[in-house]
C-alpha cells in the first residue's frame, strides 16, 4: 500500500497544476483578433491610449518617464519590455521540471539575440542603437546589450563571451571566431546554433517525461525551420556554394540531411510531413512566403498545445506562443498605424489568433 | 478473530479513500491556489471543488459505521 502510494506520488513528482492554473488565470488578458481590428482602425495616438489601459501600461508609463524617444519607439520598447517581463514572471512561478523545460523552451530568445549580434557583426552595422532584446531568455538583455554597445571588435566580444562563460555565450564566441576567419554568415550562425542546441539536448537527456519528448520535438520543430531555410536558399537563386548540403543539421523533426539533399522540389520535400498542412494553398509563391507560412504554421501549433493537457508542459508553452504572437502583432501594428497602412492591409498581415 | 477482521475491513474502508482523497485535494489545491492567485474571485469555485473529493472519505466512513454496526 505504503510502495503502492510513493510509485503514484513519483509518477508526477512535478507541480505543473499550480503552474498551468495561473497561466490559464492570465490567459484571458490576451488580446482578441476584435482588440486588434479595433486598433488597426484607430491612429497611433489611439493606439497609445489603448496600451495604457491595458496589461503594457506599466511599462509603457516606464517608457514615459526614462526614454525621450518618439511615440512609435515609446509604444515598441513598451511592448516589448511588458512581453519580456510577463515571460520572466513565468519562469518564477516554475519549479523543478517546469523550469528545466521552459528554460529550454525559452533558449528562443538567446538563438534570436545572437543571431542579431552576428548578423549585425557581419554587415557592420553593430554601431546603430541598440535593438530590442528578447529579455527572457538564460542571459539578460544587457548582457546582449552591453556585447552590442561595448565590444570595439570581435575579438573583444568573444573575450566578453569566454569570461561569461555560459555554453550559450561560449556558441555565440565560436560563431564568431568562425566569422573572423572568413567564413559565411550561414556558416557562423549554424556553429552557434549547433553550439546552443547541443546544451539543450544535454539539458533533456536527463529527462524522460512526455512533457520533455515535446519539447524535443519543438527543438526537432526548430531545426526543421532552419534546414528548410537553407534549402529554400539553394533552390532560389541565392549565391551558393558546393559545401551548402554541409550547412544542414540533424536531428530535425521531419527531415533528415539526407532527404533535404535529394528533395528537387517542396511538395517532395514536405510530402508525408507535418509541414505539408503548413505550406497547403502557398505554392508558387516566394521563399519569403515560405517561412513566413511555416513561421505561422510553428505557432499556431504551439498555440494549439495551450489546451491539449492542463497538467503538462503544453500550457505553458501555449502560453508562450501566444504572448509572443500578440508581440509580433502588437508591433505590426504600431508600425502599420506609424505608416498610415489601411485596416484592411494590417489586419491580413497579423498571425491569426 | 471475526472482530478483528471487522476492524480491519473498516480502517479500509475509512483508510484508501483517505489517501486518494489527499492526493486529489493536492493536485486540485494547488492547482487552485494558483487560480485564486490570479483571480481571486473565483475563490468561491475553489473551494466547492476542494471538498468534493473530501465526499469519497465521507462515504467510507459511513460505510465503516455501517459495517461495525452490522456485524460487531
Amino acid at each position: 500500500m505504503i510502495k503502492l502510494l510513493g510509485q503514484l506520488l513519483k509518477s508526477s513528482p512535478e507541480n505543473y497544476g499550480y503552474l498551468n492554473a495561473t497561466l490559464r488565470a492570465r490567459s484571458s488578458s490576451f488580446l482578441t483578433m476584435n482588440d486588434y481590428v479595433s486598433i488597426s482602425k484607430g491612429n497611433l495616438r489611439d493606439f497609445e491610449q489603448f496600451l495604457l489601459d491595458s496589461r503594457y501600461g506599466i511599462s509603457y508609463r516606464e517608457q514615459l518617464a526614462v526614454t525621450r524617444q518618439a511615440l512609435l519607439g515609446r509604444i515598441e520598447n513598451a511592448i516589448a519590455n511588458g512581453t519580456c517581463l510577463e515571460l520572466l514572471h513565468i519562469k518564477e512561478l516554475a519549479k523543478g521540471e517546469p523550469l528545466i523545460l521552459l528554460e529550454v523552451i525559452f533558449a528562443r530568445a538567446d538563438i534570436l539575440n545572437s543571431r542579431l549580434i552576428l548578423r549585425a557583426l557581419s554587415t557592420g552595422t553593430v554601431s546603430g542603437p541598440s535593438p530590442r532584446w528578447h529579455s527572457y531568455g538564460s542571459l539578460s538583455g544587457s548582457f546582449y546589450n552591453d556585447l552590442w554597445e561595448d565590444s570595439p571588435s570581435l575579438v573583444g566580444i568573444m573575450e566578453r563571451c569566454h569570461s561569461k562563460g555560459h555554453p550559450f555565450a561560449v556558441a555565440l564566441a565560436d560563431s564568431l571566431l568562425d566569422l573572423q576567419n572568413g567564413f559565411d554568415l550561414r556558416k557562423a550562425e549554424r556553429t552557434m546554433l549547433l553550439g546552443m542546441l547541443d546544451q539543450l539536448w544535454k539539458t533533456l537527456s536527463h529527462l524522460s517525461t512526455s512533457n520533455s519528448q515535446l519539447v524535443r520535438n519543438l527543438l526537432g520543430m526548430t531545426i526543421d525551420t532552419w534546414n528548410i531555410g537553407i534549402w529554400l536558399r539553394q533552390r532560389t537563386g541565392y549565391p551558393v556554394s558546393d559545401r551548402t548540403d554541409q550547412l544542414f543539421i540533424e536531428k530535425g523533426l521531419s527531415f533528415n540531411p539526407d532527404r533535404l539533399s535529394r528533395s528537387k522540389a517542396m511538395a517532395d520535400l514536405v510530402h508525408g510531413t507535418l509541414w505539408r498542412t503548413a505550406l497547403r494553398g502557398i505554392e508558387g509563391q516566394t521563399p519569403q512566403d515560405f517561412q513566413r507560412a511555416l513561421n505561422i504554421y510553428m505557432w499556431k501549433w504551439q498555440m494549439k498545445l495551450f489546451r491539449s493537457n492542463p497538467l503538462g508542459i503544453e500550457v505553458a508553452m501555449g502560453y508562450m506562443a501566444r504572448q509572443l504572437v500578440e508581440w509580433e502583432n502588437l508591433n505590426l501594428l504600431s508600425v502599420g498605424l506609424a505608416m498610415n497602412l489601411p485596416p484592411k492591409e494590417l489586419i491580413a498581415r497579423l498571425i491569426p489568433v | 478473530m471475526e472482530k478483528a477482521i471487522i476492524a480491519l475491513a473498516a480502517a479500509l474502508a475509512v483508510g484508501i479513500p483517505a489517501f486518494a482523497t489527499a492526493y486529489a485535494q493536492a493536485k486540485i489545491g494547488s492547482a487552485g491556489a494558483g487560480t485564486v492567485a490570479e483571480k481571486p474571485e473565483t475563490a468561491g469555485i475553489i473551494i466547492i471543488l476542494e471538498a468534493i473529493p473530501e465526499t469519497m472519505v465521507i462515504l467510507g466512513f459511513v460505510v465503516a459505521i455501517m459495517l461495525i454496526l452490522q456485524f460487531a
